[in-house]
């Protein structure tokens, strides 16, 4: 029988390992790592990663360098570089939404901060906004909304993605690209539901905001929810 | 592989921005084996409804979304190059160094007319990943600082920190109460798995690494990652 490779199954660890923790574990040139094993299905990375990051100085130097001086990196090549600037190209397009360095410490930031984060957006949408003790945003997550709806996304789900991303305020948005602006029974249905789960887990949820093409809708400045703090 | 992607050609001819985000998602899948971009990027546009909110999706529930491990590493990979994009050009400072780390703390005490402490939590390159005044104004209790600490080293879930006070009206030289202190926290810090990296103090006419000149012998038995 033919020996195992060392590092066999070394990629799908990496690739659990991101999944599985806080983004922030993994090391800069780990990142790097493993975005090239898109690119280069074979061979080892993490030398052409070190390369990378040393020869651009940086995260932003990599994403800012252009097709032709990647190529010319050790290890690096036509093909890595093409995909490096396709992986730059979609941080561009989700920076692009603008929303960090927001602090939601008002009606009026809030329902702007979720009018704008859905305003390219076709679907139904719910999106958890967590926020720190001075209520600057700390990061998101959007859920299709059927799926929370339907359950498809329950309590257990929810409670993971609240504690992996170290929950302890949030606000919670949904969105209607052809509602009215105004809260449905489901909405109050899911407000309350997240509401409960939060109160479970010591989790302050703030507000939850109603949104559709043209306007939002705070169910605590309009006093339809009762938020308990 | 993209090799001969039909939308390949626009993104290097025309440029980045020109695919729509349609034709930018299957060209960004067609590196994803066992998956059909075409039909994948129907699929995430069709639940999400726009590229950002892709990005922005939990990784577990887009990999169940189209069954492809790959395509949530890659949409999550994104997301956390952005965040550290965003960092780096916002001009983030690395502390790899008691140099470093005095500059970093004297601009923050610029200006302090009282007394604080503040401590910052370092991620595995140095990078400062949040900060807490721990007090201000008068100092507390010092098991009731140990107790802060703690909180904000198990909320922030790091093995590494720095502590930094001032003087605002004397030297920064350290007095026989900071270096017992110093030793009390890292006694409380060791408990939590945490090491202390350096306790700067910003004087009047200066800045004093405890690391460096070696005055707290249970500082200079902390591990050092690296810090000079």
């Amino acid at each position: 029988m033919a020996d195992r490779p060392v590092h066999s199954g070394h990629r799908q660890r990496m690739k659990q390992r991101f999944l599985n923790y806080p983004p922030e574990f993994m090391y800069d040139h780990e990142l790097f790592e493993l975005a090239l094993f898109y690119a280069r299905p074979v061979v080892n990375t993490n030398n052409s990663a070190h390369a990378l990051l040393k020869s651009c100085g940086s995260v932003s130097g990599v994403l800012s360098s252009d097709i032709s001086k990647l190529e010319k990196i050790d290890g690096i090549g036509r093909n890595s570089a093409v995909f490096l600037k396709i992986l730059s190209e979609g941080v561009m397009r989700f920076l692009a939404k603008g929303c960090e360095d927001m602090v939601l410490d008002t009606f009026d930031s809030i329902r702007s901060f979720f009018t704008e984060y859905f305003s390219d957006a076709d679907s139904e949408l719910m999106c958890i906004a967590v926020v720190d003790a001075s209520m600057a945003l700390v990061n998101t997550v959007c859920l299709p909304y059927s799926d929370v709806i339907s359950g498809a996304i329950g309590h257990r789900e929810l409670a993971e993605l609240l504690i992996m991303r170290r929950a302890f305020r949030i606000l919670i948005g949904v969105y209607h690209p052809l509602g009215c602006g105004f809260p449905q029974s489901d909405d109050f249905g899911i407000t309350h539901s997240v509401s409960e789960l939060c109160s479970t887990l010591g989790i302050e949820l703030v507000d939850s905001v109603v949104c559709c093409k043209t306007s939002a809708y705070s169910m605590r400045s309009s006093g339809a929810f009762s938020f308990g703090r | 592989m993209a090799d001969k992607h039909p939308y390949l050609d626009k993104f290097l001819s025309e440029g980045g921005p020109a695919p729509t985000d349609k034709e930018y998602l299957t060209l960004l899948l067609s590196y994803c084996s066992k998956l059909s971009p075409e039909a994948a990027a129907d699929e995430l546009l069709k639940v999400y409804g726009s590229f950002s909110a892709i990005a922005d999706a939990d990784s577990k529930l887009l990999a169940n979304t189209i069954g492809s491990v790959d395509a949530a590493v890659l949409f999550r990979l994104i997301s956390r190059l952005s965040t550290l994009y965003v960092t780096e050009e916002n001009g983030v400072l690395r502390l790899k160094s008691s140099k470093d780390a005095k500059l970093y703390f004297s601009g923050i005490f610029t200006c302090a007319a009282t007394e604080k402490m503040v401590i910052a939590a370092a991620d595995r390159t140095f990078r400062i990943t949040s900060a807490r005044t721990l007090y201000s104004d008068s100092p507390l209790m010092l098991k009731a600082v140990c107790r802060d600490i703690a909180d904000f080293v198990v909320t922030s879930k790091t093995d590494r920190v720095f502590l930094a006070h001032n003087h605002p009206i004397g030297s920064a030289t350290p007095s026989a109460e900071d270096i017992m202190s110093t030793q009390k926290i890292i006694a409380a810090l060791s408990k939590l798995g945490t090491a202390l990296i350096d306790h700067i103090i910003i004087g009047k006419n200066g800045a004093y690494s405890m690391r460096d000149r070696k005055v707290c012998p249970q500082l200079d038995e902390q591990p050092s990652y690296g810090y000079k």
